[in-house]
């Protein structure tokens, strides 16, 4: 199989708003970076993969249309990703297709989201459920998440306070990346007091509704040796996608339950076994994994296999998955919980695995990483995405 | 209906829910009213389990992918499906209006059929509109009649890809082999665009001829989907002028029922049809399927057909 690396990446500052700035505008800001960052320009690019999750938070349907001048695609092959907040890494994946597939040797992913534009995120992600019955119970994510922290925390006796060490973690990593949404320090304690919003979750538990570009540069190993720069080689990518009726993911006749990520998990074996890795507490360095409250690190780590179910909570009370730790480190970006422009959170997990492996992560910087994990999560924890990362084409673990 | 349609195809194609390796859907969320329809479509095409992406920019696209994965050694097989029910929005056209900017076309009110009419307008005083026009062809927009365009339709398009190595009989059953798919972009605004160059048709046309080989016509028969019958005149001259057929068999859209947001993918399932039915003597061998997307065609996908895999 043909082998495909990331040459070059960018990313905004993440915000909350942005009026200085259409979507389109927004889109061009990232896509420029990661065009400066690979030493390319619009004209090298042989295709564009655009990441756009719900429409309806940036107030515009197919907005991929309209952006289309401002990267300067005319002309281009151009297609669009939807998979929920899966979208950024399916993005990813599409675009990694596009290379294997031999038709193309360089591929643009450019994209942006403006959640906080629609003035209430979670009433615009009620329209996802079905008209029916969930709609007007009324689910969110908000309230979706909360009825799976609540069943991790009865299965494996954690509490409120495991959760609040997660965003404890992810704001002191946050605080060390520039492109971050919310970088100021908490403590546990400020968490365990911020607003309840659907028990056991609470105000510091969420990620923000955030505004911001992201883009990055995808070529052929052929194309990669003629520019001579260092690359961030994808190994493996997987994929996975479980039933839309969270209710059917509990119970004594479902092979999954709600309080763990089994879907997710065997996202993570499709892409370990197409990168030959093999143990991935020892062989993996970094995990900038999707999390956009702090319950869901917990069963996201276990679903990685960085340890067994059940036992994060106790492993992060413990010191472990912070910057500086041994072991793997866990989302050093801040993660999705510190930043989420829904559209592009994959495409910026996936940005962030290549910029720790290529050795250019700043203070936030994991020492001697090699190999990355980066994931994404979309729908109704319904559509998966993972990747393996790594700054070199040999063997992992060897 | 999208169990349906995937069900009857896999069936056809000698697949099981469990031997497909990966589903590719094409939906509009506007239309539909959920705003991440693929969480609901991705089931029941079979998806729980698998690998499933949506392409949301058009179907043809999501065909363009289907081919991509093959090509790239994702798995043996892939299921593209295609979908629309305008029925159940109250005011379809309302839904297209969501798609145009917020600052200068939605204003004015843009939807598919205005845009179609400008368009259309270019060409209005020197050629006649409607085949067909009479006393009950009611002007929709100028110079567009009700017999220039496409009702809204329900309906799902379910198609198979295969590699030859895993499909039945390999490269001597009845098949249509994909020889080439371009897909471009074109301006967004109309006004920014000169209908008379088709920058899009053009680039799209030149990527699919790059794989099939620039030999690759004449073509036997031909499926376009574009909005309004002058405009699919229109698009029929262009492509026939590029792929160089004179006994071109077009099957204009307004023949056709065209489901919304299915409609490029059906126009593909018909051109492919047309091939599986050619290792009947004298049937058509090479096919080409064509689509525009948006208002006035501001994308359009190239999808070149044969009955070989190779020549």
């Amino acid at each position: 199989m043909r082998n495909v690396g990331i040459i070059g990446v960018g990313q905004t500052n993440f915000v909350k708003t942005r009026t200085d700035v259409t979507y389109p505008e927004l889109v061009r800001e990232g896509a420029l970076l990661a065009l400066d960052d690979a030493g390319l320009t619009m004209n090298d690019i042989e295709a564009v993969v655009v990441p756009l999750a719900p429409d309806a938070l940036i107030g515009i349907g197919n907005g991929e249309r309209w952006l289309i001048e401002s990267i300067g695609a005319t002309g281009k092959p151009v297609m669009r990703v939807n998979n929920g907040g899966a979208t950024g890494a399916s993005a990813v994946e599409v675009a990694w297709t596009h290379i294997a597939s031999g038709l193309f040797d360089v591929v643009l992913v450019a994209g942006a989201d403006r959640v906080s534009e629609s003035l209430s995120a979670q009433s615009v992600l009620n329209k996802m459920w079905d008209v029916a019955y969930e709609r007007p119970y009324p689910q969110n994510t908000i309230t979706m998440l909360a009825m799976s922290a609540m069943r991790y925390n009865h299965l494996y006796g954690s509490d409120e306070r495991d959760m609040a060490r997660v965003t404890v973690k992810n704001r002191r990593h946050a605080s060390l990346n520039p492109h971050a949404h919310l970088r100021t320090i908490v403590t546990e304690e400020d968490v365990l007091e911020s607003r309840m919003l659907s028990w056991p979750l609470k105000l510091g538990d969420l990620c923000p509704s955030s505004t911001g570009g992201a883009a990055m540069v995808l070529v052929s190993e052929e194309y990669a040796a003629r520019l001579g720069k260092p690359v961030a080689w994808i190994r493996g990518l997987g994929q996975n996608t479980e039933t839309i009726w969270m209710g059917d993911r509990v119970g004594p006749d479902v092979e999954g339950d709600h309080a763990d990520a089994d879907a997710l998990k065997v996202a993570f074996q499709r892409a370990y076994a197409q990168a030959g890795l093999t143990d991935p507490k020892s062989q993996i360095d970094v995990a900038e994994i999707y999390a956009p409250f702090s319950s869901v690190e917990f069963h996201v780590i276990e679903a990685a296999g960085l340890c067994e179910r059940g036992e994060a909570p106790g492993l992060l009370a413990n010191g472990s998955f912070h910057l500086g730790s041994d072991g793997v480190v866990v989302n050093p970006s801040g993660g999705t919980q510190c930043t989420n422009p829904i559209a592009v959170t994959g495409t910026v997990r996936v940005i962030e695995a290549a910029t720790q492996v290529l050795g250019r992560a700043g203070d936030r910087q994991v020492a001697g990483a090699n190999v990355a994990i980066a994931s994404a999560i979309g729908g109704d924890h319904q559509f998966y995405s993972t990747f393996v990362i790594a700054n070199h084409l040999d063997p992992i673990g060897m | 209906m999208i169990f349906e349609a995937v069900s009857t195809a896999i069936e056809k194609a000698g697949l099981t829910p469990q031997t497909v390796d990966a589903i590719v859907i094409s939906g509009n969320d506007q239309t539909d009213g959920r705003i991440i329809s693929c969480m609901v479509t991705a089931g029941p095409a079979g998806g729980v389990g698998k690998n499933v992406t949506t392409i949301a920019s058009a179907p043809e696209h999501a065909f363009a992918y289907g081919y991509l994965r093959l090509l790239a050694g994702q798995g043996t097989n892939t299921v593209v499906v295609g979908w629309s029910k305008p029925s159940e929005s109250v005011y379809p056209e309302h839904a297209e209006l969501v798609s145009a900017d917020p600052f200068m076309v939605r204003p004015i009110g843009m939807n598919r059929l205005i845009a179609a009419a400008l368009q259309a307008s270019v060409h209005a005083p020197t050629e006649s509109t409607s085949s067909g026009s009479s006393a009950s062809d009611r002007m929709i927009a100028w110079p567009l009649t009700q017999a220039d365009c496409q009702s809204h339709a329900d309906g799902v398009c379910a198609i198979v890809l295969q590699t030859s190595d895993a499909a039945p009989g390999g490269t001597g059953g009845s098949s249509a082999w994909v020889r080439g798919v371009g897909w471009a972009m074109d301006r967004y605004d109309i006004g920014d665009r000169d209908d008379r160059e088709a920058g899009g048709l053009d680039a799209a046309t030149d990527l699919a001829l790059k794989q099939a080989g620039k030999d690759f016509g004449p073509i036997d028969t031909l499926d376009v989907f574009t909005v309004g019958a002058p405009n699919e005149r229109r698009l029929i001259e262009r492509v026939t002028e590029r792929l160089g057929s004179t006994d071109t068999v077009s099957h204009p859209s307004t023949d056709q029922v065209n489901p919304d947001f299915a409609a490029g993918l059906f126009s593909i399932w018909r051109a492919a049809h047309r091939v599986m039915s050619a290792n009947q003597p004298g049937g058509p061998a090479r096919a080409a399927a064509v689509s525009t997307l948006g208002f006035a065609a501001q994308g359009s996908t190239v999808v070149l057909l044969s009955d070989l895999s190779e020549v």
